[in-house]
């Protein structure tokens, strides 16, 4: 899924549609509003702490079954190894990704994310828009998909896949993921170098608001959480709290509750996280560490997917011809 | 004589794979007709990164009859092993070459296939050629259990400037019928044309902003 990383931009956008509000907040109206106009089930995040938005139960375990499921929502992404203390413009330990699983793939899956460029005034007949082989998977979650990377003038915007394994299992039918990064994508359309200096409430021109930046808003989060993730956590404390998490998805597994022991399996994923950023595992640990949550991910879909297949899957589209 | 024309449209096909594409679908192509026993005279492949486009010349309007031969079991072998494959081969033992292989006498039968119509064996190709297609990746889209490297949209095949009836079935309710329409540049010329032939296609393709890149060009005569 899209990095942390986010490069500073080759140059700004020249305002394509001068009117149109690019703050942080109303890109992500927008998005919001427009996924919604495509049927989508407009959701709030996961409230767990996860790398990216394809942990959100509404990807993982949604994207598995026959049955239809369209959804967006903001997810709020940590990646505790990537904090640098509030000192570097454009790597950050916390950010946010905005998410949509369009399951079926409809047929026009591409278009749909290039109209959703437009809708944030990216006009594509006036900037190179490039598709970048990128494909994806997830050691963790045990999937993969082929896809791309969306570039914008040579820098990446977007990203999308089209999903094939989720936990081991097949994906049938095949879902369409598009992440976008929203920092690195609000940087771009308001031709900002610094993500701490990108506007979240207001326009150039607004005199009316309290304005926020990004930075106003978590600067002190990345300087404290830095700190945080690479000085003070305990690690003998972090690898309790990851047996017990592992424990509690099994017997949730064995109570044959799915969702339950999904929280679980994606708490001993960030815990893992955790103790890797802290430098306590080593690079022969890494793997067994990464196979325990594959493990529990993967049982976590099997569990998911006979649950809803007892069901007699609640939500299974007609199939035939498929869907836009 | 006439030519065919393909074109496969779709999402765009990752860099590192396009050019490799258009020649293995000529490949596909002249070996499927080859192995036929049709004849052509030139072959060309061009790539673009939504299309794989394969041009055949001097084709005939239909294939030639062919005599193909089948090896029965040796004449000396028990009764119904023979009359198993006389009946499997539909001839009768006093049509049947009796031929001496190293010593030893065989029943051999050879029967007059009638040719087909270049068209319809041109469409059966097409299918069979995106069925076996080698891509190092391919992914299923959809519902569709057919697998290419991203999803295929539309196919553009003419035979001697008229359409090839056919269709191929991608699984899960959907098939992409043969046509004539195609797509310019998705960003400056994004409407979409007809064409009757490849030239008008690399004409038109052209003022929509497109540009075809030829993969391969070979000469067979």
């Amino acid at each position: 899924m899209t990095s942390a990383i986010i490069p500073s931009p080759r140059r700004s956008l020249p305002s394509d549609h001068p009117t149109q509000e690019t703050s942080f907040q109303a890109l992500i109206l927008r998005l919001q509003s427009y996924w919604a106009a495509k049927g989508c089930v407009i959701l709030q995040p996961y409230d767990m702490e996860v790398g990216a938005g394809t942990f959100h139960w509404a990807t993982t375990l949604r994207a598995l079954g026959p049955e239809s499921w369209s959804a967006a929502y903001v997810q709020p992404s940590r990646r505790p190894g990537d904090g640098r203390y509030g000192e570097n413009p454009n790597r950050l330990q916390h950010y946010y990704q905005f998410q949509v699983i369009l399951k079926p793939s409809p047929e026009n899956s591409q278009q749909l994310f290039l109209d959703s460029l437009r809708e944030l005034g990216i006009d594509t007949s006036l900037h190179d828009i490039r598709f970048v082989e990128d494909d994806w998977e997830s050691p963790t979650l045990g999937a993969w998909g082929l896809g791309w990377e969306v570039w914008c003038d040579g820098m990446e915007v977007g990203q999308y896949t089209y999903f094939q394994q989720v936990g081991g299992l097949e994906c049938n039918p095949a879902s369409t993921e598009l992440t976008y990064g929203l920092e690195r994508l609000a940087m771009y359309v308001q031709g900002i170098e610094n993500v701490y200096d990108l506007r979240w409430n207001f326009e150039p021109d607004d005199n009316t608001q309290d304005k926020k930046t990004y930075g106003d808003i978590y600067h002190q989060a990345e300087v404290e959480f830095s700190r945080h993730n690479f000085e003070l956590t305990n690690t003998s404390r972090l690898l309790r709290q990851f047996e017990e998490a592992e424990l509690n998805c099994k017997e949730f597994l064995e109570a044959k509750v799915a969702l339950p022991a999904y929280d679980q399996c994606i708490k001993a994923s960030h815990l893992f996280n955790l103790l890797d950023a802290r430098g306590a595992i080593s690079v022969t640990e890494r793997q067994a560490y990464i196979g325990r949550v594959r493990t529990l991910a993967k049982a976590c879909c099997e569990a998911y997917l006979a649950s809803r297949g007892h069901g007699n899957w609640p939500a299974t589209l007609e199939l035939a011809g498929g869907s836009a | 004589m006439p030519q065919f024309f393909l074109e496969l449209f779709g999402e765009e096909i990752p860099a590192r794979m396009q050019v490799k594409a258009a020649e293995d679908l000529c490949r596909l192509l002249a070996t499927g007709l080859t192995e036929a026993g049709v004849t052509f005279s030139h072959t060309a492949s061009y790539v673009t990164p939504r299309r794989l486009v394969v041009t055949i010349d001097g084709l005939p309007v239909v294939q030639s009859d062919r005599t193909v031969e089948r090896k029965g079991p040796r004449i000396d072998a028990p009764p119904n092993a023979i009359e198993g494959f006389l009946r499997s081969a539909e001839t009768t033992l006093d049509v049947c070459e009796k031929r001496d292989i190293k010593g030893v006498t065989f029943l051999f039968s050879s029967k007059t296939v009638k040719g087909q119509a270049t068209t319809d064996l041109l469409a059966e190709l097409i299918v069979k050629s995106i069925r076996e297609f080698p891509w190092p990746k391919s992914m299923k889209f959809g519902a569709q259990t057919q697998t290419w490297v991203r999803p295929l949209h539309s196919i553009i095949a003419l035979f001697d400037n008229k359409v090839v009836p056919g269709s191929i079935d991608m699984g899960g309710g959907k098939s992409l019928t043969f046509g004539a329409t195609t797509w310019g540049h998705r960003f400056m010329s994004p409407a979409s044309f007809t064409v009757d032939g490849f030239s008008r296609l690399r004409t038109k393709a052209s003022e929509n902003s497109c540009h075809f890149e030829l993969a391969r060009k070979s000469n067979r005569s």
